[in-house]
């Protein structure tokens, strides 16, 4: 066949890579249209001061879906995201509630840390040892950790974010907030064990199918623990990061991040079934959750109105990227 | 007029050409086969005629007039009824709920489920099937019941046109035998079947034409009775067939035990199971279905736990605590189900086949890209794996690439042992030579194979001993010299026979199924 | 979550029986954890009058109704996360429709308001899901955020009215002795076993053990599909109109909390998340496990704060009893 007449062919059939990364080229491109569009109607909108404080608020948002992607690419989910991030938050300021010297900065975010680790390890166990699905197991520990906040605290979170923490979160270097250096490591980080690593290859063919991982070797329940393990850190970075931003922890602070980190990951183009998709298309779709929020109240939508284009903008997304296959295959 | 009747049938998934200006027929009262190998769009065709999948381009005649199913109740309520290997049967139902699914009858409105158990009873005692409990459900029963439940709704439907898609697949010997009786039954109260197997028995003994099919195209429709099965199987895969089993050599050196078990034993499924096999050995497993060897194999790959007794490789003890365990110790499987269990159906061929050796092979845990490459591609070669690329997903090659990716993500672990269930079932003619023929090099590299098999001209033709299982240990062991097809079934069956069966070395014109 | 099709791998017969007999042995423990807990409730209150019986009843109903619909929407392996706000939607219709005028008319209209915003936004969810074929998990999650979005247009704040004689209809007590919401709950056993005699519930239960073969089979797969969320979405909207009488007065914010209540309900009542096993039965013991938590921890003086961690520690423990099976099963395929 001469050159042009393929050329022409494979035009006609659409680039391979463009329907790999579909949901990634979409992501992007509403990314650009939202920046674009809400620029022209609120030049503010895009000036660096407002734009670097909707990538901080991003990062947050960033960090607490890096765990639901992992969980989510295994076939799991996790809904004890809102009140273990809680729970660590409080653990922290109220630790430091008295005396906020180095060693016991040092040791209340220790605490905060393991305690989210210990969260996301006792899901894993339940997961991947006990068979309880992911949707009940991280719902009851979201329920006991309620309960878990609420007895300690009293009812009342007490303390102030750590000085460091609230640098992290707030404060800045050569221009680029903290929180956003962090949220990059972060990324880096997770994008390379997702692709390069044995366990990221892990966490794909047991999304895929467990079975057969088992039969080739895998050792399906350790990864999945490791995971949810993972998760429960992310968390909990999460909670620390933003008590540093409000200053202090209060209680249901961590409601407003769980459907919007599913969506962020959704959005991003991982299946929900798992086994498909990486951690990219999350930031992207962390990204677009945050600046959809920060347009619509710009734009002046009450929360109503807030709430119902936002649930429309993901159902109209998940249209767009394909369905999945017919139900025969 | 023929009651059935295909013309230039057209049909592509993607790149792949299904279906290629294909044409068929079938007359009222037939049994006819329909006959090829992986790839020749058996299957194919049959999607397009139940209405499970469009054709591209075609015309499909049925009693006298043209026809489109666009779903299989369509195609169900105009006479045409599919009974496939992937089971339609809802697990979490009964047996009387499945027959009935979509019919069930009712008084007054509401499901009634006695009339419905009866005329389930009835239906079982008519066809003059073993009766199976109404009130069973469907996933509780073994899977030679479930095919017999599913053979018998798609009879109590009453089709003019009943086509069987490897439907027997996991039937024993007496089970076929029940549904070839009813099916001569049905056949002569006019009902006409399509009949796909790669049994060539089965075929030999029930169809009365066949029709072959290759490259997505018709080559010809033959006359079962009066065709030889080698001019068959030269029509399926389009050249001369050889020697179809690769000789088996001489044991001159000291025989070396490899994998040697004692007294295995697990939950009431495997008694006191003892066996040896040596360096270079192709030792079959053979017996009724569900006599425990798949359980065998299971058992000796780590997959149960609560095990008894002892297994040794190359004379140490080994502790089979997971597949990873026995991975570690030399020890390969290759499972039932490729698709579920043998292979990560939506990853690709590189992915699969690097899978098992993916931690020993990486450097603080980062996978070894170069190393994986060069690995895939020599397998790829190796075992001639037709693929586009090493990056195709798995779920797009045929049964018999998918099958050899399978064997060939094991042949990566350096394993010495290799356990084998069924590994060329529903594959076709020509790649099952090859498999054969890379079984025999594997053993002649001083490897063992256990190698389970419910094809007995497989066991004959390709292993130097079988052990016949029988209720869940090991009822006889035949030596080369006693494997023929009689000491086989009458050991399967549990009796003990003489082995006055001196058979010459069985020369292969029996067309392996 | 993840919902890999069985294989035609050789289960054996044991773990099979055993796996049988775990799924039964869930309701018994349900409804054994809420006789226990029924009992320790009497235990310490003062009397057992039929005030406390309605209080119980009515604690429960809302959940039970709810949960209803979702048994039905999980029966066919799918979820609805949008029926809390769903509840919160039809709690402020009906209110926002009162009027103080004509009651009556104004009832009216609000219940049949509210029927038909549930029949319509699960007949939404069920086209998104099943001709859409997108995963119920993420489009009821998007569609309860249009809920809600309307639910708050339509009632801003709290408020609205709602006839006193509405009120003690469905919440108060028959004859003085028997709680009304007991009636309304037999009702609703009444049509579950009703519905188990239709064909349209072997379609669903077939659809969730396996789609594919309920295809197979003849089935409709999509017309079933959307019949089974718009069940779940008009069971809804009666939930948020028992909730109505509860409250007597529309907030558009108040259903939320009914969302993951009505899975969990489910779930402890014995249903499988992936489809095809699982009955209303069930998720009536496990609703009502659910709200009977608090009234024991008052009666036995903790403190309120624990109400959240017990319902989560039951759950779990539930969940584990069950689970606890899966140790000791041989075949160690099955226990992942």
């Amino acid at each position: 066949m001469s050159a042009p007449a393929s050329t022409i062919r494979r035009l006609q059939q659409g680039s391979p890579w463009l329907e790999r990364n579909r949901p990634l080229v979409i992501a992007g491109s509403l990314i650009l249209l939202i920046l674009l569009v809400a620029g022209l109607r609120n030049p503010g909108f895009v000036s660096s001061n407002n734009l670097r404080n909707q990538l901080v608020l991003a990062s947050f948002l960033g960090i607490a879906a890096a765990g639901q992607t992992i969980l989510i690419l295994t076939g799991g989910i996790d809904l004890s995201l809102a009140w273990n991030l809680n729970f660590s938050a409080v653990l922290m300021t109220q630790i430091v509630r008295h005396s906020q010297s180095p060693s016991q900065v040092t040791w209340a975010i220790a605490v905060a840390l393991f305690s989210a680790m210990v969260v996301g390890f006792i899901n894993g166990i339940g997961v991947a040892y006990l068979r309880i699905p992911s949707l009940v197991m991280t719902l009851g520990m979201n329920a006991v950790l309620l309960g878990l906040t609420l007895v300690y605290t009293g009812g009342t979170p007490q303390g102030t974010a750590p000085g460091i923490i609230i640098d992290l979160a707030t404060a800045r270097i050569a221009g680029i907030p903290w929180a956003v250096l962090l949220w990059i490591v972060i990324s880096a980080v997770l994008i390379f064990i997702l692709r390069r690593t044995v366990f990221g290859r892990q966490l794909y063919a047991i999304g895929n199918n467990p079975r057969a991982s088992y039969l080739s070797g895998v050792p399906v329940r350790r990864v999945l623990v490791a995971s949810y393990t993972i998760a429960g850190l992310l968390a909990g970075i999460t909670g620390l990061l933003y008590t540093g931003y409000s200053n202090q922890s209060f209680l249901r602070m961590g409601d407003g991040f769980v459907l919007p980190a599913i969506a962020a990951v959704v959005i991003g183009g991982t299946s929900i079934l798992g086994g498909s998709g990486g951690y990219i298309g999350t930031i992207f779709g962390a990204i677009i959750v945050t600046l959809l929020q920060n347009v619509l109240s710009i734009e002046g939508f009450k929360q109503a109105e807030q709430q119902m284009l936002f649930g429309g903008i993901v159902l109209v997304m998940l249209l767009l990227y394909g369905r999945e296959s017919r139900i025969r295959e | 007029m023929s009651l059935l009747a295909a013309e230039g049938i057209s049909k592509r998934f993607g790149g792949v050409i299904a279906l290629d200006d294909a044409s068929f027929s079938c007359e009222r009262g037939e049994i006819h086969a329909l006959l090829g190998g992986n790839g020749a769009g058996k299957s194919t065709l049959v999607k397009v005629l139940c209405g499970v999948q469009p054709a591209d381009g075609g015309t499909v005649t049925f009693k006298g007039d043209g026809v489109r199913f666009r779903s299989p109740s369509e195609a169900g309520a105009h006479g045409i009824v599919p009974v496939f290997q992937e089971l339609s049967l809802i697990p979490d139902l009964t047996v009387a709920e499945n027959l009935y699914l979509g019919r069930e009858p009712r008084r007054f409105g509401l499901i009634d489920s006695r009339a419905m158990r009866r005329s389930t009873i009835r239906l079982f005692a008519d066809l003059l099937f073993p009766q199976i409990d109404p009130g069973a459900t469907v996933g509780d029963l073994p899977l030679a019941e479930r095919q017999l439940v599913e053979i018998a709704k798609a009879i109590s439907r009453n089709p003019d046109i009943l086509i069987l898609d490897e439907a027997t697949s996991a039937l024993g010997q007496r089970e076929v035998d029940a549904v070839f009786k009813a099916l001569r039954a049905l056949k002569a109260g006019g009902m006409s079947i399509i009949f796909i197997s790669h049994r060539m028995e089965e075929v030999r003994s029930i169809c009365d034409r066949a029709t072959v099919f290759r490259d997505g195209r018709h080559v010809e429709t033959l006359d079962v009775a009066v065709t030889p099965p080698n001019e068959i199987v030269r029509l399926m895969i389009g050249r001369e067939l050889s020697d179809v089993f690769p000789n088996r050599p001489e044991r001159t050196d000291e025989p070396r035990i490899a994998l040697e078990v004692g007294n295995l034993s697990w939950m009431h499924i495997l008694r006191d199971v003892s066996f040896t096999i040596n360096r270079g050995e192709i030792v079959g497993l053979s017996g009724l279905d569900g006599q425990g060897q798949g359980d065998l194999l299971f058992a000796l790959f780590g997959v149960y736990a609560g095990l008894s007794g002892d297994v040794r490789v190359d004379g140490t003890p080994v502790r089979l605590g997971s597949p990873s365990a026995a991975m570690r110790a030399g020890l390969a499987m290759i499972p039932e189900d490729r698709k579920t269990q043998g292979l990560v159906l939506p990853l690709s061929v590189r992915e699969n086949i690097s899978l098992p050796m993916l931690s020993k092979r990486a450097n603080f845990g980062v996978v070894d890209r170069g190393g994986e490459h060069a690995e895939t591609h020599s397998m790829v070669t190796r075992l001639a794996i037709k693929t586009a690329s090493i990056e195709t997903l798995v779920r797009f090659l045929s049964g018999g690439n998918q099958q050899k990716t399978a064997i060939a993500k094991w042949l990566t672990t350096g394993a010495k042992i290799y356990l084998m269930y069924d590994p060329t079932r529903g594959i076709d003619v020509g790649t099952k030579q090859e498999i054969y023929a890379l079984i025999r090099r594997l053993a002649d590299e001083g490897n063992a194979i256990l190698f389970f098999s419910t094809d007995l001209p497989e066991i004959i033709g390709l292993c130097d001993r079988a052990l016949v299982m029988y209720e869940g240990s090991i009822a006889r062991e035949l030596s080369r010299n006693e494997l023929t097809k009689e000491n086989l079934i009458a050991a399967a069956l549990g009796f003990l026979t003489t082995s006055d069966a001196e058979s010459e070395h069985p020369v292969p014109t029996e067309v392996v199924a | 979550m993840s919902t890999h099709d069985t294989a035609p791998v050789t289960i054996h017969g044991g773990a099979r029986r055993r796996r049988f007999a775990v799924r039964n042995a869930r309701l018994l423990l349900v409804y054994f954890i809420l006789s226990a807990l029924l009992i320790v409730y009497h235990e310490k209150s003062p009397r057992f009058t039929p005030r406390e019986a309605r209080s119980i009843a009515n604690q429960g109903m809302t959940l039970s109704i709810v949960g209803l619909g979702q048994t039905i929407v999980v029966l066919t392996g799918g979820i609805d996360l949008s029926v809390g706000p769903m509840v919160s939607l039809s709690n402020s219709t009906a209110a926002s429709l009162g009027d103080k005028e004509h009651p009556n008319r104004g009832l009216a209209f609000g219940i049949v308001a509210a029927l038909l915003v549930g029949a319509t936004g699960g007949f939404i969810n069920g086209i998104l899901v099943a001709y859409g074929r997108l995963q119920p998990i993420i489009v009821t999650l998007a569609t309860g955020y249009i809920f809600s979005g309307i639910a708050l247009r339509v009632r801003p704040n709290p408020g609205g009215y709602v006839p006193f004689s509405y009120v003690e209809f469905f919440t108060g007590l028959y004859r003085d002795t028997v709680p009304r919401a007991l009636f309304l709950l037999a009702a609703l056993v009444i049509l579950w076993f009703i519905f188990r005699k239709l064909r349209i519930s072997t379609r669903i239960l077939a659809i969730g053990s396996s789609q594919g073969a309920a295809y197979m089979s003849g089935i409709d797969v999509v017309r079933t599909k959307v019949a089974a969320y718009t069940l779940c979405g008009l069971s809804a909207s009666v939930a948020g109109l028992f909730f109505t009488a509860q409250t007597a007065s529309g907030d558009a914010n108040a259903g939320a909390v009914f969302t993951l209540n009505s899975i969990a309900a489910v779930v402890l009542g014995g249903a499988s998340l992936a489809g095809g096993f699982g009955s209303f039965i069930g998720t009536i013991a496990g609703a009502y496990v659910l709200a009977v938590i608090p009234s024991v921890l008052y009666f036995y003086k903790v403190s309120p704060f624990y109400q959240s961690f017990f319902q989560g520690l039951i759950l779990l423990a539930s969940v584990s009893l069950g689970a606890l099976g899966v140790l000791r099963i041989r075949n160690r395929i099955e226990r992942l």
